[in-house]
């Protein structure tokens, strides 16, 4: 399998910055992630593609001790809340220490790197911890 | 509507590695259904079957070594719902009269995986982030033990009744009755949820038999049969609520309340999850669950007993099987009460769910309710 890139239509680089796209109903509002062709609350077709808020908090936790393809054990994954109501899951580049409720934000990165190739694509750093 | 009875129940015990192939499993259990609904080849007017990673046409496969060749065969996929939405469907057809008599089958051979989490999409978000079942039944818990006060022990003492009720069950995979310690003691998979509170892999197969006709043994009607997708969207982790959506439209179907269900056999991929899955179905409120299970309600002797077959926990989870395996265990508890056990039963309740996908809280429910005659 060659390297790959996770769900390219769903984020996109400004600068250093990763910034992770959702659709935004013109119609009801709603946000969508990642992005949809309807709108899943009202069936409205006219989206427009909007960036999400880097930074949100960590609703809940857990460090798996199972190793996945790519992927070695220990490793931690999260749901994450932006302010825009969005909860998003996904891997925690570190999370020694991180508690529910602590500030993350997506950068990109390798989230699997075995015989099988690269997928790379976001995660979630935690805000304020060291490099 | 037409009353779909089920006639017949067959199933294979669960293993970790189980000789033979699916045709041989589900063939296996399918024959033990026909035979013992005392109908014949000639009578089954359609074949259902769930599965999930073995490969095209499982029905036609399987019907080809049972003689039903020739008629409808149809295969139905929705995780670890599968052969639950086999049986959903089965029942519909019969009750609208598009058939008479159908065999219903749920197969699954894990094993060829050799082991470990269960294989998710691959291309799905979530899942190439690392997201497995344990990490989402993980953060549920979490959220739950948070919201609730309850503890890690309340965690694993679901898995100290459930394993205690499979060491009973000789088609059970997992057949060792662990002590509380000894659940909280064993290896870490997804913090909270520690080995023992974490169902296995394995091999296996079930199989009924619907139909319109009433056999010659106590019969057992589908009084409810229902199922829905989840939603999308930031749901509360603590909570279940398409669990509670689909149950509510049971409830109503059977004419009955969360206090009339006398046997429940409930998706307990993780421990958490039968604690959910007690205040979603509606036998006590919100953060109540650990005090229900400490008042006994919930054992096998108990006035609604809960996974007596062991659960997914300990009979295995054959994924494709298991929607199926709960009616197994349910019809022969409501067909066959042992007095020892508590006394005539007459209704019981099936849930099964299925998940594993970016966004939903479950991607499937199925909910079945039986009444016995």
């Amino acid at each position: 399998m060659p390297d790959s890139v996770l769900a390219p239509g769903a984020w996109r680089r400004d600068g250093a910055d990763l910034v992770l796209l959702a659709t935004r109903c013109r119609r009801c509002g709603e946000r969508t992630f990642p992005p949809v062709r309807a709108c899943p609350r009202c069936w409205g077709t006219d989206l427009a593609e909007v960036p999400l808020p880097r930074r949100g908090t960590v609703h809940a936790l857990t460090v798996t001790h199972v190793a996945a393809d790519g992927i070695a054990a220990p490793y931690a994954v999260a749901y994450v809340d932006l302010p825009d109501g969005s909860r998003l899951c996904g891997r925690l580049e570190r999370w020694d220490g991180v508690r529910p409720g602590d500030a993350v934000e997506a950068v990109g990165g390798v989230l699997r790197d075995g015989p099988a190739g690269t997928v790379t694509g976001w995660l979630f750093r935690p805000v304020g911890a060291d490099p | 509507m037409i009353p779909a009875q089920v006639l017949g129940v067959g199933m294979t015990p669960f293993a970790r590695r189980a000789e033979g192939t699916v045709e041989d499993l589900a063939a296996a259990a399918g024959l033990d259904a026909l035979v013992s609904s005392g109908v014949t080849a000639a009578d089954v007017d359609a074949v259902y079957c769930g599965n999930v990673y073995g490969g095209m046409l499982p029905a036609q496969r399987i019907a080809a070594r049972l003689g039903l060749t020739g008629r409808p065969g149809y295969n139905l996929e929705a995780a670890c719902s599968s052969s639950a939405v086999a049986f959903h469907l089965a029942v519909h057809a019969v009750r609208t009269g598009l058939y008479d008599t159908v065999l219903v089958l749920g197969v699954e051979k894990l094993s060829t995986f050799g082991g470990g989490t269960l294989r998710l999409n691959p291309d799905d978000l979530d899942v190439a982030q690392g997201v497995t079942m344990p990490a989402v039944y993980a953060m549920r818990a979490r959220s739950y033990l948070d919201a609730t006060g309850a503890t890690v022990e309340d965690l694993a003492e679901v898995a100290v009744k459930n394993r205690g009720n499979g060491a009973r069950n000789p088609r059970a995979q997992f057949r060792a009755a662990p002590t509380l310690p000894e659940v909280l003691e064993s290896r870490p998979v997804a913090d909270p949820l520690t080995l023992l509170q974490c169902t296995g892999s394995g091999d296996g197969a079930a199989a009924a038999v619907v139909s319109r006709h009433v056999g010659d043994r106590r019969p057992v009607t589908v009084t409810a049969s229902r199922f829905s997708s989840g939603t999308t969207g930031a749901h509360d982790l603590a909570r279940e609520p398409l669990t509670s959506r689909v149950v509510a439209d049971a409830y109503t179907d059977a004419g009955i309340t969360a206090d009339d269900v006398d046997v429940i056999e409930l998706h307990d991929a993780f421990s958490i999850a039968e604690l959910l899955y007690y205040e979603a179905l509606g036998l006590c409120g919100f953060g109540e669950a650990p005090d229900l299970l400490r008042s006994g309600r919930t054992r096998r002797d108990g006035r609604c007993a809960v996974n007596r077959g062991g659960g997914l926990l300990a009979r295995g989870h054959p994924i494709g099987a298991t929607g199926l395996a709960q009616v197994v265990e349910v019809v022969e508890w409501l067909r066959d009460p042992p007095e020892h056990d508590g006394g005539r039963a007459d209704t019981g309740l099936t849930h099964c769910t299925g998940g594993g996908i970016t966004g939903y809280d479950h991607a499937a429910c199925s909910i079945h309710v039986l009444a016995g005659g």
